[in-house]
């Protein structure tokens, strides 16, 4: 109000001045994995009540899930999972009272990063 | 009990002056899914890719039914919680909010029950 600038002043918060840390990549990276691995929970679903009450409708989303859409939404779920879950652990650390050191932070999310993918790999190779 | 907290209370948006009881849900599910995420990534790999009558063979084990079923609505409850979050961070206009979390909170319910459905009707198939 009064403003003669009204319309064009910046606002807050400006995202793009930010300096890049893992951080806050690793918290926003949690919200979307969580987000994305609702496609994944939601495909399991069909796929057991498929299973449960029709088997022509099972074999469809059965096959649908071996595709190789399927496949890479499988293993995009699996990597999402094991991104949230490592974090996850990570949130119940610092509610725990643990872990709060800024170095510490920073290494912890590095280990989201790498474990994520680390143990994506492995699962797929073990299972 | 006045009218906001009985709407809350049936709308399960209890965030809302109820933040306490919504982070102890989201940590004491986080903590439930550490072991149930992993067991059901085990199960699921075991017969994903075999074909009808093995998935319904395996899940009709009364132990890794209940333990899918409760993993599912575990997961589901989880996920409400989460989305409640980002919807209340990111959706500013009180109506898509009011009307984004009402929705979340009642599919995911319905979603539990149907979880529950099927896995319980594959169990009781053996």
């Amino acid at each position: 109000m009064g403003d003669s600038n009204n319309n064009n002043r910046p606002l807050s918060p400006h995202l793009d001045i930010y300096q890049y840390q893992i951080t806050w990549t690793v918290s926003i990276m949690h919200r979307l994995t969580g987000i994305a691995m609702m496609v994944g929970l939601l495909l399991i679903t069909a796929w057991f009540l498929s299973a449960a009450f029709s088997k022509e409708l099972f074999v469809v989303i059965d096959n649908f899930l071996q595709s190789w859409v399927g496949i890479f939404v499988i293993f995009g779920s699996l990597w999402a999972f094991w991104f949230h879950f490592l974090n996850g652990v990570r949130h119940l650390f610092w509610d725990a009272g643990y872990g709060f050191n800024l170095e510490t932070v920073a290494r912890s999310g590095w280990t989201v990063v790498f474990g994520s993918i680390i143990l994506t790999i492995l699962s797929v190779v073990v299972l | 009990m006045n009218i906001k907290s009985f709407q809350n209370i049936f709308y399960n948006l209890n965030s809302s002056e109820h933040g306490l009881q919504h982070w102890l849900l989201q940590k004491v599910t986080a903590v439930l899914l550490i072991p149930l995420s992993l067991l059901f990534v085990y199960f699921f790999s075991t017969v994903f890719g075999e074909g009808h009558e093995v998935v319904i063979l395996y899940f009709q084990n009364d132990m890794v039914a209940f333990l899918t079923a409760f993993f599912l609505v575990i997961s589901f409850l989880h996920l409400k919680q989460g989305l409640q979050v980002v919807i209340e961070d990111y959706v500013h206009s009180t109506l898509l909010n009011i009307w984004l979390l009402r929705i979340i909170a009642w599919s995911t319910r319905i979603l539990s029950i149907i979880s529950i459905i099927a896995l319980g009707k594959i169990a009781l198939s053996g």
